[in-house]
């Protein structure tokens, strides 16, 4: 085992590197771009922005060295006499190439100055949960704060807070932090998701429910290939039917070889296609979700499911959906002009699918798609995307505690924080225009290195790994006035909340680790079997049937008292 | 009497005593050089293979991590019992033992063919050529080697793809194909590592006494019969060790490879023990029967290098130990 995991990392590693090569071209011309940044914000203080990314920061004492402070709700900074308190965070790295937090960037500086406690960070940029594991398991060199691996699971909160690896927040968040209260009473549904249940608060959610009200995740699709064919945006599941068709039979890119479109496509893997459930008689895109009379249910061993099985065998038989399974190569096809309609994925996606396309052809135009539907009368609507995906946690050989869960409460709630989170640093990355509204300036909309504006704000350190709480508010603001900010728009308001993730008892634990990792892979094998062909549809109940017998329903038994659980904190 | 043989046994024992620890500081003054040379090695293994092997009580325990694998309360075979329940466990043993008898098949022989046959090129420049050419591919990351594979058989537009279609062969995706699945891992793997395994054997040749080929030139035997009654004799030994050493190797196949291979539509052929316990051990941290899993493979290669080594020992009289 032990020499599997060294095996593992070394090839990851090596992959690391060879990632890091190609996109390390860019950093050298990072730092001129700051120096080339207008110096007049600068004036009013010691301190220029880039200065502050270059020297440490000793003197926490200014904190408005970059202009406004924001409400602090009770917070008072800093929190400890500067360098007085040094705490490690271990979790992922930034999602940007080429920058890392263990070298240090402009906005954890800043946060550092303002607060007075130094993070050293130990971050990792691949195969992180698998080191994360490994030194959580040592249970040596534990950190003061941790990101809790499994990602996308709640599973590491079981088990870190049953192994005595977390410690209770429930405390100190009474006592220490102001913000972090205000926001359990925002959103409900965050304490809820956050309470173990013996009632303990372990591990704090990264919370998505704030920008997944505005983000869209469904299809999108080639608008100006639907224009050179004279189609109309598809709407039921018989027009999208007639439009998959036209793609793969009529040229469509006009390239001249009508052959090389790809009609339908996925991002992550093809079992990603249950999003067309809502074309049959599914009121929404979510495999998990509730009825009218409030009963939990999973779509994949319905009836109905069938339907759409049958749909999408039909579809793939008639080469209309790719042969790329695992959606290994979606971004080389978008590259190459072939990819006709992309399933699941968020709506700002669509802009960097955009700008993949344009290179080999200046008209590609992605447009959101609305909600497939079973006929012209449906009311089938969008899923939200999860609440919440990693937690994390402050462990037990953390020796100032009360230091740690206000350093949090200011990354994660106070609003000071969350403008250096959303925004980054005032004069570097956004500056006020003379209405007071919030302009980006050119190291985020005109970055030469980072031609997304997200991964801009990512390589000063905003939008980061760690204590996640994204704003939908300044996510619109990256992408005001584009095609992505009138999906979101015509979104909004527009899609059902996602079936909510709670933390298990001891027994539900037991009973989902035990069962859902064979089982998933199971549904997971025959839903690709009955779309390829390889499994005839007529096996359909005999499937229903081997599922139940791995303990479908047991599961399906433990989400229900999770979701009576949810509906208790959070009082609907 | 007895009291008198009892003592002079006694002083006999303790002579014995103090000759041991005698000829002992001798040899240790003698071979000092020797015993430094091989102490690394010896510090290797008991650190990195012998301390850890304590770490094998987690699978017969719940691992509590801040209890520590001793103060872990026992779990007897339970972890065991579930990996053997698993729905998956046949496929799981079938997939694991194809795939490493197929990879032995393919990737044991090939270097040695290759290492005969660059013997035989007499040009030495064209010698070197086509020796690192043939070892370049080991340095490539496997993830880069999966990629060119993918692309190469992609169904749209792959150059194989492509060639197939000249013999008239429909475009189809190899990599969705279950039967499909072991000649690619297998065939990958020579392509990127016969060259470098073929060195050893190279450097086996190169040892071989030039005397003994002149004198078979003079009895007249030709290119073949001294492969065959030189050549192959002469490495036969390394031969021997090395394949005794890969069976036991043999159920160690990574899972990184094969996570960038497999797919849901190929399971039924790809998923094998590594990429299981990854799945199942590690993404959702149940550290004790992750390692109830690697301990059932690490017996099983045991045993099979145990049952290698005697059939060597019996038909070839070489052997390990």
């Amino acid at each position: 085992m032990q020499k599997k995991i060294v095996a593992g990392l070394l090839s990851v590693m090596m992959l690391a590197t060879t990632l890091t090569g190609c996109s390390g071209s860019g950093e050298s011309s990072q730092p001129g771009e700051e120096t080339e940044q207008p110096e007049e914000v600068s004036t009013e203080e010691t301190e220029t922005p880039e200065q502050a990314d270059q020297t440490a920061p000793e003197d926490a004492s200014s904190i408005d060295a970059t202009g406004t402070v924001y409400d602090l709700g009770g917070l008072t900074l800093p929190i400890c006499d500067p360098g007085s308190v040094n705490l490690t965070y271990m979790g992922n790295d930034t999602w940007c190439a080429g920058v890392s937090y263990n070298d240090g960037t402009a906005v954890q500086q800043e946060i550092e100055k303002r607060t007075g406690v130094h993070i050293e960070w130990d971050t990792y940029s691949s195969d992180v949960e698998t080191v994360l594991q490994t030194r959580l398991a040592s249970m040596e060199g534990l950190p003061d704060m941790v990101e809790l691996p499994p990602f996308d699971s709640n599973v590491g909160v079981d088990t870190y807070s049953s192994n005595g690896v977390l410690v209770p927040l429930n405390d100190l968040i009474d006592q220490y932090a102001p913000n972090i209260q205000k926001l359990f009473e925002k959103y409900p549904a965050l304490k809820a998701m956050c309470t173990s249940s013996d009632g303990n608060i372990y591990a704090l959610a990264g919370w998505w429910g704030d920008i997944n009200d505005y983000v869209p995740d469904y299809l999108y699709i080639r608008q100006d290939w639907l224009d050179n064919l004279g189609l109309e945006m598809p709407k039921t599941v018989d027009e999208l039917y007639d439009v998959l068709v036209a793609f793969k039979e009529q040229d469509a890119n006009g390239n001249g070889d009508p052959g090389d479109e790809i009609p339908l496509a996925t991002k992550n893997g093809i079992w990603q296609l249950y999003y067309l459930m809502t074309g049959f008689g599914y009121d929404t895109n979510s495999l998990w979700y509730v009825d009218e009379n409030s009963e939990v249910h999973y779509a994949a061993v319905e009836e109905q499911y069938k339907e759409m099985l049958t749909f999408l065998n039909k579809c793939y038989a008639e080469g209309l959906i790719s042969d790329d399974l695992d959606g290994t190569m979606l971004t080389q096809n978008i590259t190459e002009d072939k990819v006709g309609i992309v399933c699941h994925d968020p709506a700002d996606n669509m802009a960097s699918s955009d700008d993949l396309a344009m290179t080999g052809n200046p008209n590609c135009d992605y447009e959101f798609m609305p909600v497939i539907q079973s006929d012209e009368n449906g009311t089938a609507q969008m899923t939200k995307r999860s609440l919440t995906w990693h937690y994390y946690g402050i462990t037990s050989a953390c020796e100032n505690p009360e230091v740690a869960i206000q350093w949090i409460d200011y990354v994660y709630a106070s609003e000071d924080g969350g403008m250096l989170y959303n925004y980054g640093i005032e004069g570097l990355t956004y500056k006020y225009d003379d209405n007071g509204e919030i302009q980006f300036t050119d190291l985020v909309t005109n970055n030469e290195t980072y031609t997304s504006a997200f991964s801009a704000l990512r390589s000063v350190g905003a939008w980061p790994t760690y204590f996640i709480n994204d704003s939908g508010e300044a996510f619109m603001k990256i992408f005001e006035g584009t095609k992505v900010e009138t999906a979101c728009k015509a979104a909004y308001n527009n899609m059902r909340d996602p079936f909510p993730e709670m933390l298990g008892t001891a027994e539900e634990s037991e009973i989902y680790t035990s069962i859902w990792p064979d089982l998933s892979t199971y549904l997971n094998e025959m839903f690709t079997a009955f779309v390829i062909g390889t499994e005839p549809l007529d096996n359909f109940d005999k499937y229903v049937e081997t599922a139940n017998s791995m303990g479908m329903q047991d599961v399906i038994e433990v989400k229900k008292a999770q979701y009576a659980r949810y509906q208790e904190i959070v009082g609907k | 009497m007895g009291i008198l043989t009892q003592e002079s046994h006694c002083m006999k024992q303790e002579e014995r005593k103090v000759k041991a620890m005698q000829t002992l500081r001798k040899n240790i003054k003698k071979d000092w050089m020797l015993l430094l040379i091989v102490l690394p090695g010896v510090l290797y293994f008991a650190v990195f293979c012998y301390g850890p092997m304590y770490g094998i009580l987690m699978a017969f325990k719940d691992y509590n991590v801040s209890k520590g694998i001793w103060g872990s309360p026992w779990a007897g075979l339970k972890h065991f019992k579930e990996l053997v329940d698993s729905v998956y466990f046949g496929r799981l043993v079938k997939n694991t033992f194809l795939l490493s008898i197929e990879q032995l098949l393919w990737s044991f022989p090939v270097p040695i063919a290759f290492a005969l046959l660059l013997n035989e090129l007499k040009h030495h420049k064209w010698k070197r050529v086509a020796q690192t050419a043939a070892y370049l591919p080991h340095f490539i990351s496997v993830v880069v080697v999966v990629g060119i594979l993918k692309d190469l058989l992609s169904s749209d537009g792959g150059v194989l793809t492509q060639l197939l279609m000249l013999f008239g062969v429909q475009p189809k995706n190899y990599f969705n194909m279950p039967e499909a699945f072991r000649t690619l891992y297998v065939g990958s793997g020579v392509w990127q590592e016969f060259g470098w395994n073929s060195i050893i054997y190279v450097a086996a040749i190169s040892a071989i006494d030039q005397e003994m080929y002149e004198s078979a030139s003079l009895d007249g035997a030709g290119r073949w019969k001294k492969l065959l009654y030189i050549t192959l004799p002469s490495i036969a030994p390394t031969i021997i060790l090395l394949l005794i050493m890969n069976m036991g190797n043999m159920l160690n196949i990574g899972y990184e490879k094969v996570i960038l291979m497999y797919n849901s539509a190929t399971y039924s052929t790809a998923d094998i023990f590594s990429t299981y316990v990854y799945r199942k051990g590690l993404l959702s941290a149940q550290y004790s029967f992750a390692s109830a899993v690697g301990l059932a493979n690490s017996v099983i290669n045991v045993l099979i290098l145990l049952g290698a080594n005697y059939v060597a020992k019996k038909a070839a009289d070489t052997s390990i130990f």
